[in-house]
């Protein structure tokens, strides 16, 4: 593999996976294209939870969320989180610029979404970072 | 077929015709109330009907629809996943490695992608070969897919089709060569 490729992967890979571990209930969390809903990098547990269909939700409530934002003549990154809560998950939603975003879900009866805002929030720099690469 | 290559497809009859031309061509091909979701995968069909039918409705050869929607896509996904291509890449070198970068990333956290498996092989400094054997026999897609990349570097390429499935071969071999 390209060496580039496989850091670029393994770096962010590595932080994700932290998060995994600093947040009980965590479920799945990706790196997400908001316009395609494409994930292109993320960590998952072995939760019964498809993490593709998360992307996309996560994907389609940030489209919708960037267009509302437009319409009132406000920058997307002036929003903190996205919080949707199920019976069964919940799911934080935070921007990464107008292009991407970071989701993350947690089990709804172990999750804590103070703890993830928090550190959600502690990583949005470096994730910032990532998807700026000026390829 | 992936909701997103569907997706795109709605957004490049869109962007080079308009939106009633996607309509027309959803009635055309018997999917009036069709919308493709990321999430999902649809039958490959519905991609061929939907292509016949903008061959019809656009009035151009079902090929060239394929070949430049590659273009489309290629930049497509292309911006999609920036973040982990390399800057120092150009059209050939990127082409050489889109299977062990762009391809392996998508398969590894999009369960219902499916990119096909591309045999590449650098043939020269300037050149690349792609081996393509999909049963969805979209090589003209792939051919498009290389020409978008090499418009976004803005270098000039030759694209060359030295066997293909459609003809009768056992794969596609799409030669590109960087014009020096």
């Amino acid at each position: 593999m390209n060496d580039f490729v496989m850091n670029r992967q393994q770096e962010v890979e590595t932080q994700l996976h932290e998060l995994a571990n600093d947040l009980p209930g965590f479920l799945t969390t990706d790196i997400v294209s908001i316009d395609g809903g494409l994930s292109i990098a993320g960590w998952s547990s072995h939760a019964p939870i498809e993490p593709s269909m998360v992307s996309a939700i996560a994907a389609n409530i940030a489209a919708a969320t960037r267009s509302a934002y437009q319409l009132v003549g406000r920058k997307t990154g002036s929003n903190d989180d996205i919080v949707v809560t199920t019976g069964e998950f919940y799911l934080l939603i935070r921007m990464l610029g107008d292009d991407y975003v970071h989701a993350v879900a947690l089990s709804s009866d172990k999750g804590n979404l103070a703890l993830a805002r928090v550190t959600m929030g502690r990583m949005q720099s470096k994730l910032q970072a990532f998807v700026e690469n000026p390829a | 077929m992936h909701g997103f290559v569907m997706n795109q497809l709605q957004q490049f009859v869109q962007s080079t015709a308009n939106r009633s031309t996607w309509y027309a061509i959803l009635e055309k091909a018997e999917l009036p109330d069709a919308q493709f979701h990321a999430v999902a995968d649809y039958p490959d069909e519905q991609m061929t009907a939907l292509v016949g039918a903008a061959s019809d409705v656009m009035s151009m050869a079902a090929d060239d629809i394929l070949e430049s929607f590659g273009a489309f896509l290629g930049e497509a996904l292309f911006t999609t996943y920036r973040p982990i291509i390399d800057p120092e890449l150009r059209t050939i070198e990127f082409l050489e490695h889109v299977e062990d970068s762009m391809h392996k990333a998508v398969r590894a956290r999009n369960s219902q992608a499916h990119p096909p498996v591309l045999d590449i092989k650098r043939t020269g400094a300037d050149e690349v070969t792609i081996g393509y054997t999909s049963q969805r026999r979209l090589c003209s897609v792939a051919r498009g897919m290389a020409r978008g990349i090499a418009e976004h570097y803005g270098e000039p390429v030759t694209i060359n089709e030295d066997s293909c499935m459609k003809h009768g071969d056992d794969q596609c071999l799409i030669r590109v060569t960087r014009q020096t």
